[in-house]
């Protein structure tokens, strides 16, 4: 039987943590004998994760909702999906029950509401942007160990994700990711080949392009165009041993990622979609440029390592003036020592590997110059926070995070004049994201 | 190899506190860090760290985890034992395991116990100072399933450390340090290798513990060979309620699966409980008739059990509305109290309708069905009593005290008739730890 994919309403606006977590509750009490809402953990501050689980099948399908905070499409994903679900018994059928988590991490996806209202730019997003460090994402602290290396610390809300895994080790798992700027892709495991050529149509036929320039991870492996393996910490360690790291400790301070864990529980195939907010064509243009990708990528540490600088000049003006310990400074000040190390690592490996002598293309070109740079200037929003609120904690007695916050603000703002400037983005029709990524999890499970 | 290990546990004289374990732990982790780490693996209910012993370096992991029922700390002294000859011994700690010791699993309720734990080892006095948590609260028995129509996503902090450990290290050896309090000893463990069954029985029998040739614990418990039980899961308990109880399943199950059935989807290791009374009677294998039938026998042993549950239920009618405190204390022995009640009138309709119980009784069974049962009743008076006793310290009024008054008095009753009926003897520590160690010592060996 073939999934069709349900009508999307027009979105104005994303949910919020609460609408998203009502609605399920709602659909729950108004349909007791088809979906039930279950309390499978709670997060660091003491928030109930909740997952609603429709049907009664005997294989279990899972949906995560805001694996990372500034990650919203998934909310909305789940909503429509629970609730077509629940009208629909072709899509709901009586193979499956589908298990879904509105919201993997309450905590921090309240973080990010300031611009989940709108109006979406690339500078509201930045100004209202808010993601842990890796040693605190929900989807980044399940418990391993590797060569010598363990983790067993996992986060509350990777807990729940582990309770939720353990108990019904899914057949399938969407983990609704989604990017910012650029263009979209997939990660998928095991790959299924004839999977390909549909999940890009998705994409395409939303004038979403592919994203082309350098992959989001350097290691990653790329099934087809814009498809690439899901990753695991196994292959970081692995890549950090082998290149006589004498200990992974020192390097990483994170556990394995949901793949990674899954993988070892139930082996169920794994789909991460990744659509942006905010579009532009050159990142699928793979025409070549006149200058050599080495010079491309170059170019792009050093406008990462112009902002990475400031950030760690910042940081260590505030060293010991700081009186709040709030989310923002925790993430800024694991974030950014972790990024320089990272771009100096890619500096090396840049300048000595062979690849990079081709021209770069140019969505390269827009990867090194505009994509990687803009990510980075997020973390510039993350520290405005973490002053700001040190400010209006401190008043006027914290001179040093007032003055701080004053350079902060200008530095910012300047940046993302240049962003807004330099890139002619199209905000993505909320929609439009939401239907891929539903419709890419739908034609997924129709292979199962 | 074994006997040499065993014959060098030291005579404790008493049990080690949960202070005393982790000062322990920190102690061998400080002196010995090429060999030792000492990790927080989680957190109890009420907060505290739960730390790991990791020991060795062998790529394989085994996990030992004591005190899964806190009344039980034979398994955190054999680990103590273990943790010490592991540094010392380098033929038993080999190349291929890292050992994994968690001395306390549940350390909250494990302090509500320490108040026997330095002796003098008498029966009013355990039954005094003991406490242990109902089902749905015990590390062992809250790990998230579904199976069937039943669900269940609600682990414990405590069994949410085992739920990290185990799936982090996916262990080829899962170790749950019960014990029982009176009784003969016996295993559950999986899989059956016959080749050892002797072994583990002559552990128990040299050392003079009888084992255990009654009625299984749990009607679904299958029988290997002599004192040596299948280990059981929570799927078994669901179908055999599926098959003989009347109604929904799912409204008889309350909380989730065993350490077994989890770790058993997660790496499928080789698990081990190895149960162990504190106190001998030598008519617990007594197997000579007597007059009294068996029917006779289970009839009076439910005569007295009503008599204790009337009593509980008396009390707690009479003073429960005004409790003010929420104790552990309270919930484990109003609860218990049900849960008896509830299963006292099957089994008296079982034992009225069962003519192959016309039987002369063993003195074994007779013992059992007049003895044994009312100690296990006493424990549940004494944890009554301590709720009252908290109470009393807390928020005392005239209504209190005097319920308090009467129900010392008719602990101390019951407990003097006991300590008058019960001849026994208290088995050394030693010799408890011996058994445990070996028996781990035997099933690692047929690791294949």
């Amino acid at each position: 039987m073939t999934l069709v994919l349900p009508s999307v309403p027009d979105y104005e606006t994303f949910l919020t943590v609460d609408e998203a977590v009502r609605n399920a509750l709602d659909l729950a009490s108004s349909a007791p004998d088809l979906a039930r809402c279950v309390e499978i953990g709670r997060s660091t501050d003491g928030e109930p994760v909740r997952m609603l689980r429709i049907g009664d099948g005997n294989e279990q399908l899972l949906f995560i909702g805001c694996p990372h905070p500034n990650e919203p499409i998934g909310m909305l994903t789940i909503d429509l999906l629970a609730h077509r679900l629940v009208e629909d018994d072709d899509l709901r059928g009586t193979r499956f029950t589908w298990n879904l988590i509105p919201c993997a991490d309450p905590d921090a996806a309240r973080l990010n509401e300031g611009w989940f209202a709108g109006p979406f730019s690339l500078s509201d997003y930045a100004r209202g942007f808010y993601r842990p460090p890796f040693g605190e994402q929900a989807i980044l602290t399940f418990p391993f160990v590797r060569r010598g290396y363990a983790f067993l610390r996992p986060m509350p809300e990777t807990r729940a994700l582990i309770t939720a895994m353990t108990a019904l080790r899914p057949r399938f798992i969407a983990s609704l990711h989604n990017a910012a700027l650029g263009g979209g892709y997939y990660y998928l495991s095991p790959n299924v080949p004839e999977l390909g050529d549909p999940l890009r149509r998705l994409l395409a036929e939303r004038g979403i392009p592919l994203s082309l320039g350098e992959p989001e991870l350097p290691w990653g492996i790329e099934h087809s165009l814009a498809v690439f393996d899901c990753t695991t910490m196994d292959a970081h360690v692995d890549f950090l041993v082998d290149q006589g790291t004498p200990d992974p400790t020192s390097r990483i301070d994170a556990g394995d990622t949901t793949y990674g864990f899954a993988r070892r529980v139930c082996d169920p195939v794994f789909l991460i979609c990744e659509v942006p907010y905010f579009t532009d064509p050159r990142i699928a243009d793979t025409r070549s440029t006149d200058a050599p990708r080495r010079t491309s990528v170059l170019e792009g540490i050093d406008r990462a390592s112009e902002i990475l600088g400031f950030l760690g000049d910042m940081l260590k003006r505030m060293n010991g003036r700081w009186t709040t310990n709030s989310r923002f400074r925790r993430a800024v000040e694991a974030i950014v020592p972790q990024a320089i190390d990272g771009e100096r690592a890619r500096r090396r490996w840049t300048e000595r590997s062979d690849e990079f002598d081709e021209p770069a293309t140019v969505a390269q070109a827009f990867s090194n110059r505009l994509e990687t740079p803009y990510y980075h200037v997020l973390n510039v929003g993350t520290l405005r926070r973490a002053l700001r609120y040190e400010c209006d904690a401190a008043g006027r007695s914290n001179d040093v995070a007032r003055a701080a916050l004053a350079e902060v603000d200008e530095r910012f703002d300047a940046w993302l004049g240049d962003f807004e400037a330099a890139i002619d983005y199209r905000v993505m029709p909320i929609e439009d994201l939401v239907e891929v990524q539903l419709a890419s999890a739908l034609r997924t499970i129709d292979t199962l | 190899m074994i006997d040499r290990i065993l014959s060098k546990v030291p005579a404790y004289e008493y049990f080690l506190s949960v202070d005393e374990l982790n000062e322990s732990s920190r102690r061998l982790a400080d002196e010995h860090p090429d060999l030792v780490r000492l990790e927080t693996v989680g957190a109890s209910t009420d907060g505290e760290p739960i730390g790991m012993l990791r020991i060795g370096h062998g790529k394989e992991q085994l996990l030992f985890f004591a005190c899964p029922h806190p009344n039980e700390p034979i398994g955190a002294m054999t680990l103590e034992a273990l943790s010490h000859q592991l540094v010392d011994d380098a033929e038993l700690r080999g190349e291929r395991y890292t050992w994994n010791l968690i001395k306390c699993i549940d350390p909250d309720s494990t302090r509500l116990n320490e108040g026997w734990f330095k002796g003098p080892f008498t029966i009013t006095h355990y039954a005094r100072e003991f406490y242990r948590p109902t089902s749905f609260d015990q590390a062992e028995w809250t790990f998230p399933i579904v199976y069937k129509e039943y669900g269940f996503f609600r682990p414990i902090p405590e069994t949410q450390t085992l739920m990290t450990v185990i799936t982090g290290l996916r262990p080829a050896f899962v170790y749950s340090l019960h014990n029982a309090g009176m009784g003969g000893g016996y295993y559950y463990l999986h899989p059956h290798r016959p080749e050892i069954d002797d072994a583990l029985r002559a552990l128990m029998t040299d050392r003079g513990i009888p084992l255990s040739l009654g009625e299984p614990e749990m009607p679904w418990g299958v029988e290997l060979s002599p004192a040596i039980y299948q280990s059981t899961t929570l799927t078994e308990h669901y179908d055999f309620l599926e098959k003989f109880g009347q109604g929904d399943p799912c409204a008889k199950m309350q909380g989730g699966e065993g350490s077994f059935g989890f770790a058993r989807g997660i790496s499928d290791p080789a698990h081990l409980v190895c149960e162990l009374p504190y106190f001998y009677d030598a008519r617990i294998d007594d197997t000579s008739t007597t007059d009294t039938s068996r029917k006779d026998a289970i009839l009076q042993g439910i005569e007295r059990t009503s008599e204790m549950t009337g009593f509980t239920s008396g009390i707690y009618a009479r003073v429960g509305e005004r409790l003010t405190v929420t104790s552990r204390f309270r919930t484990a022995s109003e609860h218990l109290t049900k849960l008896i009640v509830d299963g006292l009138e099957v089994k008296r309709a079982w034992a009225e309708n069962s003519p192959e119980l016309d039987i002369p009784a063993t003195a074994a069974q007779l013992f059992d069905n007049l003895v044994v049962g009312r100690f296990y009743n006493l424990l549940i008076v004494g944890m009554l009593r301590r709720a009252l006793a908290l109470e009393n310290e807390q928020a005392p009024t005239p209504e209190i005290g005097e319920a308090l008054a009467e129900v010392e008095e008719r602990f101390a009753g019951w407990a003097t008739e006991l300590e008058e009926e019960i001849d026994y003897r208290v088995i050394p520590i030693k010799t408890l730890v011996e058994i445990q160690l070996g028996a781990a010592l035997h099933i690692i060996s047929t690791l294949s």
